[in-house]
């Protein structure tokens, strides 16, 4: 982690249905390059919407989101800013279920890396780095939660993102498996220097991180 | 992937190239036949040496034109007009054969010349019950010379078998012009009227000078008769418009099929959008399913038009009456139009799920 931020967010508001729903009033948050950030707070309070907004998921309502120096909304192609700038990574895996592990990863590729064979072995080794090297031709379906998320992992790394949005990642998994998924998280921010969001409920998981925001009521109540 | 989309719906796949490949059949089977009956026209007519054909003025079936013998003088007297030959045409039961061409002619004249004797002589009686039958026909009769057949209420004799090389000649019954005219009780009636000119680049002007002298007649060079004949216009309409509603029930086929397919994959196409996917990625994968599909079902359907035709000429009752032009142009006109089909009923379910939010579909269940 150094001291230059990578995101700079400042009053950030999004509502909808024309305003009767407020998700978030006015967040200002900044998050240091290589920073491992846990976002908590209860059930409805805007925590996943954070992530979307700051992955260009959806527009804000208003406020500004600055990612390594450009402001999400002068960004002119948003699909490629979530190809190349971001890494997703969801609590219910969404892997595509006629696909393979290493052709759920390498449907991030297409756009990236023009071999076939290429980005074949690229996929393979994001599999071996999350540990499944030996599951990687298996169906989603013929996989156990914790592998999908491997999967789900090793495919937000394809394109070498500066930054992961992790949304509850082990939301769907046993303490066990969510210990393994956290250390391989950990890892890799430790390792590559990837800048690191995750929201969460867990504390054990936030415990991981280097700093804790909690989230109520679609505002920063502690930082 | 879009063969893996494709294929996890296997029977809805196979179901809606099945309806394409139906219309793409429909569509070639029915404009072979169609352009078959413009190709024999225009071959046969090339084949007799005919320039410029006489018929009755707007007669809508070349069989329903009536024109009196003592024209054929008349048209003679016209300079430039080297022979003229009046034949009476008709389709007649012969036996088991339920419709049998029947051309009429006087032995010796040229528009018999291209018929190539492979048994027995030519006609020759003015007035005689002699018959030649062309090959098609004397294979489907079962007929040889020396054997009789029953042609309405008159027994003739075959004295010849031919072969023209053309479908409707070769399936055709050729006997003298005055025992038919007497026959179908049609006497001093001929059907047509075939010119030879002393010069086959005065048709134009031939043509001008009769429509001058002679009324209630249209004269048509050999290659206009064919494409302008209103009868086979009609039937160019029939199965062009047939094989269009045909290929609309395949574009509504493969518009539901891709309908369905997007609303069932709306949250996957949402992950894939989440991923970095551009609308226009996500607009040519399902595009591009669409045309597969359409791809597979155009080949099947040239298949399966091509299997129609050929059952269809070869049929008993149909033999020697239609024939099938199955043209390279008309092949791959009909696979454009199935990538076509796959383009326009793939494009509207395309762009929805290419308009897909990400978020929004993310949160759709």
């Amino acid at each position: 982690m150094n001291d230059v931020d990578t995101i700079v967010i400042s009053n950030l508001v999004k509502t909808y249905e024309e305003g009767k729903i407020q998700a978030l009033r006015g967040i200002d948050l900044r998050v240091k390059k290589g920073e491992f950030l846990a976002v908590m707070g209860p059930s409805g309070c805007g925590k996943s919407t954070l992530l979307s907004l700051i992955g260009a998921l959806e527009p804000p309502t208003s406020g500004k989101i600055i990612v390594e120096g450009t402001p999400l909304d002068e960004v002119k192609d948003l699909d490629r800013f979530r190809l190349l700038s971001v890494g997703f990574i969801f609590q219910a895996f969404f892997l595509l279920p006629i696909l393979t592990a290493t052709e759920n990863i390498q449907i991030t590729m297409f756009d990236t890396i023009a071999s076939p064979l290429q980005r074949r072995k690229r996929a393979e080794e994001l599999l071996r780095l999350v540990g499944l090297e030996d599951r990687m031709n298996q169906l989603p379906t013929k996989l156990s939660g914790g592998e999908r998320q491997r999967v789900a992992i090793a495919r937000s790394l394809a394109n070498d993102p500066r930054i992961i949005l992790a949304d509850e990642p082990t939301g769907n998994l046993d303490s066990k498996t969510s210990e393994s998924i956290i250390a391989l998280l950990k890892r890799i921010n430790q390792e590559r220097g990837t800048t690191l969001l995750v929201v969460t409920h867990d504390s054990h998981v936030a415990s991981n991180a280097h700093r804790i925001v909690r989230l109520f009521d679609g505002k920063i109540v502690v930082d | 992937m879009i063969l893996k989309n494709l294929m996890r719906r296997k029977v809805r796949s196979i179901l809606t190239i099945v309806g394409i490949s139906i219309g793409i059949g429909a569509l070639v089977s029915l404009v072979a036949i169609t352009q078959g009956f413009v190709t024999i026209f225009s071959s046969m007519l090339k084949s007799r040496g005919t320039d410029l054909t006489v018929m009755k003025a707007n007669t809508v079936d070349i069989l329903t034109s009536v024109l009196g013998e003592s024209l054929g003088n008349k048209i003679l007297a016209i300079e430039g007009v080297k022979s003229i030959a009046g034949v009476l045409v008709d389709i007649v039961t012969i036996e088991d054969r339920p419709a049998t061409l029947v051309l009429g002619a006087n032995p010796g004249e040229y528009v018999l010349d291209h018929f190539k004797l492979v048994e027995g002589t030519a006609i020759k009686g003015v007035n005689s019950n002699e018959a030649m039958l062309g090959s098609i026909a004397a294979s489907t009769l079962k007929k040889g010379v020396g054997d009789d057949i029953n042609l309405e209420t008159d027994v003739f004799t075959v004295v010849g078998v031919f072969e023209s090389g053309n479908v409707w000649e070769d399936g055709a019954v050729v006997v003298p012009l005055k025992t038919f005219q007497a026959l179908m009780d049609r006497k001093n009636q001929v059907t047509v009227y075939n010119l030879k000119l002393t010069d086959s680049l005065l048709a134009e002007d031939v043509k001008k000078i009769i429509l001058s002298r002679i009324r209630g007649i249209s004269v048509m060079t050999s290659k206009d008769i064919a494409e302008t004949n209103q009868g086979l216009q009609m039937a160019k309409a029939m199965s062009w418009g047939t094989s269009a509603i045909a290929l609309a029930v395949g574009a509504i086929g493969t518009m539901n099929t891709m309908i369905m397919s997007v609303f069932e994959r709306t949250k996957e196409i949402g992950i894939l959008r989440a991923l970095g996917w551009s609308r226009r990625k996500i607009l040519r994968m399902i595009l591009g399913e669409a045309v597969f599909l359409s791809f597979i079902g155009g080949v099947l359907g040239l298949a399966l038009g091509t299997f129609g035709v050929q059952t269809l000429v070869n049929l008993p009752t149909l033999k020697g009456l239609i024939f099938g032009d199955l043209s390279r142009a008309l092949y791959m006109e009909a696979m454009g139009i199935a990538l076509l089909l796959g383009i326009v009923g793939g494009f509207y379910p395309a762009y929805r799920g290419s308009s897909v939010s990400p978020m929004e579909a993310l949160r759709y269940e």
